[in-house]
């Protein structure tokens, strides 16, 4: 707070000594065809050298000197730059739209815009993608996923063989904070994780920061992942959508009243459960579904308001041909967001939203007269206000705070033999809340000095009604203590300092370093080698501690080419405290509290990141390099000793080609090598009652072979019943069929005279797949 | 009632994708780890009236070929072993299973599974009996230190264990036929008020060696103080035998078969141990199964020291 208090007394004085008048110069930067903000456009003064970038929603705001000329110039990558002449003879409101390059030139996409942003924002381990960049990556089955396509940027890891889960600089996926609308998304993964639940024809912006996070996030360890649903077109009406071969996407959108208020409406479905059926009845049947809405609102110009939402579900089902044995597994996310936007005297900007968002997973089987159900779900309800301050052209100061409740229900369990209740459904629900202030500062220190302090202070508590358990060594209850609704059971506090800062040396080139402390207060923890809806978000608790983490990182980044291509290597060292594994030979037993299976430990990550990235022109596309290391340390795990994570990943390469030689055809190729994943194999036998048993002695003692892969896409684009765009777009997965190890388990062969031994044998999930997919846009 | 677990289910989803994705499983060629060193595997029990009976093996790798001569070869002679209980200390004495009377070799044999003593025959272990050396005789409640050291002297093995009351007695034992050949058993037994009764059960069928079957230790959270009826099935004599697991019999007992039912009282490292044992066993050529580490009470090694406290009862497999 003194930091606060001594930053405005600052402005305050210079206002003062100075007695000049000022004013702000401010709006909203918009796609011109369809109204979107235009999230991170940067608005450059001039005659100041000074700039500043549009907010989340597409406002910015510049205090500038009252009576005199500005010019304006404000770019967006994609999109032609703007020139504009102002004269501040007072606060001046105004909306500056943007026109896509795409739209206004004939034969190839150019942005003739420079990205300056790459080495002149403060802001380091940070990933922008528009849906449209998105559209261009070949994806397995040809279904493009904002999610697959950020696995290709260094640092970022796929969770394994078209997973869609995100490994960040040596975290897993519970340790990316994932949010749609500001809605925080627990699962992110739609059929195991091989779809991301974003629908690309919803999505509007994506922004991942992969360390060095500003004091506005927090409550995870590795990264944000904060994904921005497009508004709905304020224009026109739309119509697009998509027939791929194994889901469709259809998407309306349009003014409710033209340039006031438009919605958006999104759907997708699977049809494998159909495919399936097609010859006979089959016993299996899965599919998923999602839709997302959006309506927005602008009551006047300083107050605008939003409503949107997302539902999916996922279902496996499985019956037996004679009836006697049926499974039934449902799974997905929930959100809605209403948010509300205010401006105050433009130079203040806020925005107060009312978020709720639910997760729930459940398995149901039923053999003959027997019946069970295991339910864990998730409720949250958030409260958020946050502030955007310009007290002058060099500081953008936001605040803001943060307050959820959480309700978790893990393993609520149930059966029935007949009609009498084996055990009854005792839920053993865990209420619990955190909270969280922030402040941070985008300060311009100098010509070349940038820095963004901030610090975020959290707090969690776990509250009544409760009841805890203590357990004896074989986890049998021994004595209980029972909480009253409200009584707190457990409290714990963050203090979350966080500091980016970049020093331009020269006009193509910066360094930038940031540091941050982050406090996690839930977790999600895994019996199984890979994610699964399955696996189980806990809360911090008597007994597990919040887990936080550490984070130092330098970068160089310099444009090359008059900004053609621009380069940047980063490296990082991350510690990480409290970190959740469930204790050697968990099994899931409703009658005890998760909590006693868990053992806590640390790990460390470090890591170098290279890449190179060429945004405009033809031929686009990156390379992304990362080599690092991730450790695991528990004292109840491998005997104490480290041992590398799931995650340690020595190499991950990307490289992702796009050509666009005419306005007809897009072509895109993409390679992937990485290390292969470690996991664990028995080293030895121990002989038991005349039995052989393996014995697991040391963890992830073992790194399966390499990962790599091509994909190869083709789209052609064109015109049909004049107004309607189309693409048919073919891509073709793992182009050389390269037989990637998914997991690998061990045979046993021979007999007692021969000699028996076990065989590793390597099972593969997707060999070379082509794919067509048929896009249109009305 | 066992606890449910997900990853069963986990497996069925993921054994159904397999299939639909058009996923093959191959051998693939791979190094797999070596040990850094091959560790000792200590499998001794004791019983309530009983002198201690021991054998120490030498692990394998696990990239090793395994037949017959591999595994006799893993028994260890030589080893010095001390137990101490109530301030005294027994020294035990290797025996070769070949130098014992025939009767006492196919009880020995028995008791460590065999059904007959021929594969054993060479095979060393330790005990207190056939020794001119003091005897020690297991006693409930009773707890029994071991000390292991190896023929080199290099390394030493710990363990502790007791041996528990017998608290958990059968109250009643019948079966019921299934078909013309074949029935199962059922059995009454009570619990005591208190929490931490754990049972392991083994039958013998017309004389043959003891055997447990799969699930056979349990232990009594959910049903603390409660009379239960469980159904008692046929002991597993061995493990890795297909045979053993033909749905038609699996844990069934032939019609006119005479059994003997082994009910042991022990205590929580062996419950611990053959839960884990058997985790392990299933996790064997199964490509869903995670690892599943053995929890063992023996320091500087592997396997188990277990104290147990057994009651007998028999009954002949009548049809009804």
């Amino acid at each position: 707070m003194q930091y606060l208090t001594f930053v405005v007394a600052l402005l305050l004085s210079a206002n003062s000594l100075l007695a000049q008048e000022f004013v702000h110069i401010s709006g909203y930067v918009t796609d011109s065809t369809s109204g979107e903000p235009l999230i991170g456009a940067v608005v450059v003064v001039k005659e100041l050298n000074k700039s500043t970038m549009a907010n989340e929603y597409g406002y910015f705001s510049i205090k500038v000197e009252k009576g005199r000329t500005y010019t304006l110039v404000v770019n967006y990558l994609g999109y032609k730059q703007k020139s504009l002449r102002i004269k501040a003879d007072k606060n001046k409101q105004i909306n500056i739209e943007l026109s896509p390059e795409v739209v206004s030139i004939k034969e190839v996409v150019i942005t003739t815009n420079r990205p300056e942003k790459h080495v002149k924002e403060v802001y380091m381990s940070k990933i922008e993608m528009t849906a449209e960049r998105l559209k261009k990556v070949p994806v397995i089955f040809g279904e493009r996923d904002p999610l697959r396509t950020l696995q290709l940027m260094p640092g970022v890891q796929s969770a394994g063989e078209a997973n869609t889960g995100l490994y960040v600089r040596g975290g897993g996926p519970d340790q990316v904070l994932t949010l749609l609308d500001e809605a925080v998304v627990y699962n992110s993964g739609h059929l195991m994780g091989m779809f991301s639940i974003f629908n690309p024809d919803a999505i509007h912006n994506v922004t991942l920061y992969k360390g060095g996070i500003p004091a506005r996030y927090g409550g995870r360890l590795a990264a944000v992942l904060d994904i921005r649903m497009k508004e709905g077109n304020l224009k026109r009406y739309s119509v697009a959508g998509g027939i791929g071969m194994i889901a469709s996407r259809l998407t309306v959108e349009g003014p409710i009243k033209k340039d006031k208020a438009s919605f958006l409406l999104t759907g997708r479905r699977t049809y494998i459960d159909w495919l399936l059926n097609l010859n006979k009845q089959s016993p299996m049947g899965y599919y998923f579904y999602d839709a997302n809405m959006k309506v927005n609102w602008k009551i006047n110009s300083k107050n605008r308001v939003y409503l949107s939402g997302y539902f999916g579900r996922d279902v496996f089902k499985f019956y037996s041909p004679d009836g006697s044995f049926g499974v039934d597994m449902p799974w997905g996310n929930e959100t809605v967001t209403l948010r509300w936007n205010k401006i105050f005297k433009d130079k203040l900007f806020t925005n107060f939203s009312l978020i709720y968002n639910a997760f729930d997973s459940r398995i149901s089987a039923a053999q003959d007269q027997l019946s069970f159900s295991v339910q864990s779900t998730i409720r949250d309800f958030t409260f958020k206000n946050d502030w955007s301050w310009f007290p002058s052209v060099l500081h953008t100061i936001r605040f803001g705070v943060n307050i959820t409740y959480h309700q978790f229900t893990p393993l609520a369990a149930s059966a029935k033999f007949q009609d009498i209740e084996l055990f009854p459904s005792e839920k053993k629900r865990k209420h619990v809340a955190d909270a969280a202030i922030y402040f941070e500062d985008e300060w311009t220190v100098t010509e070349k000095l940038s820095v963004n302090p901030g610090i975020r202070i959290s707090w969690f508590g776990h509250f009544g009604p409760y009841t805890l358990y203590e357990y004896d060594a074989l986890r049998r209850p021994i004595d209980s203590t029972i909480y009253k609704p409200g009584q707190l059971i457990k409290s714990y506090g963050g203090i979350e300092p966080r500091i980016l800062a970049r020093y331009q040396l020269n006009e193509n080139s910066s360094i930038k370093a940031s540091f941050m402390r982050v406090v996690q207060y839930l977790h999600l923890v895994s019996s199984a080698n890979v994610t699964t809806p399955f696996d189980l978000w806990l809360p911090a608790s008597v007994n597990i501690k919040p887990s936080v983490g550490y984070e130092v990182s330098a970068g160089y980044f310099r444009n090359l080419f008059d900004g053609n291509l621009q380069t940047s290597v980063e490296l990082y060292y991350r510690w990480m405290s409290n970190l959740l594994e469930f204790r050697d030979n968990y099994t899931p037993d409703i009658n005890v509290d998760v909590d006693n299976d868990l053992i806590s430990g640390r790990g460390w990550s470090y890591g170098a990141e290279f890449f190179i990235n060429k945004g405009i022109g033809k031929f686009q596309g990156w390379i992304g390099y990362t080599l690092s290391w991730t450790w695991r340390q528990f004292d109840a795990l491998n005997d104490g000793k480290p041992f590398p994570a799931r995650y340690d990943r020595r190499h991950d390469l990307s490289i992702v080609l796009m050509y666009s030689p005419s306005k007809r055809w897009d072509f895109g190729i993409t390679f992937v090598y990485g290390s292969g994943n470690v996991t664990t194999v028995p080293t030895e036998f121990i002989f038991v009652q005349g039995t052989l048993v393996p014995v697991y002695s040391v963890r992830n003692n073992f790194r399966l072979p390499a990962y790599h892969r091509m994909d190869v896409s083709a789209s052609l684009k064109g015109k049909i019943f004049k107004k309607v765009d189309y693409d048919i777009n073919l891509t073709i997965y793992n182009v050389y069929n390269r037989k990637n190890i998914f997991f690998l388990w061990l045979k046993r062969e021979g007999d007692p005279v021969n000699g028996i031994r076990f065989t590793p044998m390597k099972v593969t999930l997707f060999p070379i797949i082509p794919s067509l997919t048929f896009n249109f846009k009305w | 009632m066992k606890g449910y677990n997900t990853e069963i289910f986990m497996g069925i989803i993921l054994a159904f994708l397999m299939a639909t994705v058009l996923s093959c499983s191959e051998e693939i060629d791979v190094e797999l780890p070596q040990p850094e060193k091959l560790h000792y595997s200590v499998e001794g029990f004791i019983e309530d009236g009983q002198p201690p009976i021991i054998l120490l093996t030498k692990t394998l790798a696990f990239t090793s070929v395994i037949n017959i001569d591999t595994l006799i070869n893993r028994f260890v002679s030589g080893a010095t072993m001390y137990i101490t209980t109530e301030g005294t200390t027994y020294q035990l004495q290797e025996i070769k299973v070949k130098d014992l009377p025939p009767a006492i070799q196919k009880e020995i044999a028995t008791a460590f599974g065999f059904s007959d003593p021929e594969p054993i025959a060479e095979l060393s272990f330790y005990t207190t009996r056939f020794t001119p050396l003091p005897e020690l005789v297991g006693k409930a409640g009773n707890t029994y230190h071991l000390t292991i050291i190896s023929p080199d002297g290099k390394d030493t093995l710990t363990a502790t264990t007791y041996i528990p009351a017998r608290k958990l007695k059968l109250d009643s034992l019948w079966t019921k036929s299934v078909n013309d050949s074949m029935a199962n058993m059922w059995a009454i037994y009570s619990d005591p008020p208190e929490i931490g009764d754990i049972v392991r059960y083994y039958t013998s069928i017309n004389g043959g060696p003891f055997c447990a079957p799969f699930g056979g230790a349990i232990d009594d959270r959910y049903f603390n103080g409660a009379t239960i009826t469980i159904e008692l099935d046929r002991g597993v004599c061995n493990r890795q035998d297909p045979e053993e697991y033909n749905p038609e019999t699996f844990g069934l007992y032939h019609i006119g078969d005479t059994v003997v039912v082994k009910w042991c009282n022990i205590d929580e490292y062996q419950y611990k141990f053959w839960l884990t044992f058997e985790g392990a066993l299933t996790a064997i050529d199964n490509p869903f199964a995670s690892p599943v580490r053995i929890e063992s009470n023996v320091n500087g090694g592997y396997g188990i020291w277990g104290g147990s406290n057994c009651s007998f009862d028999t009954i002949v497999v009548n049809p009804n």
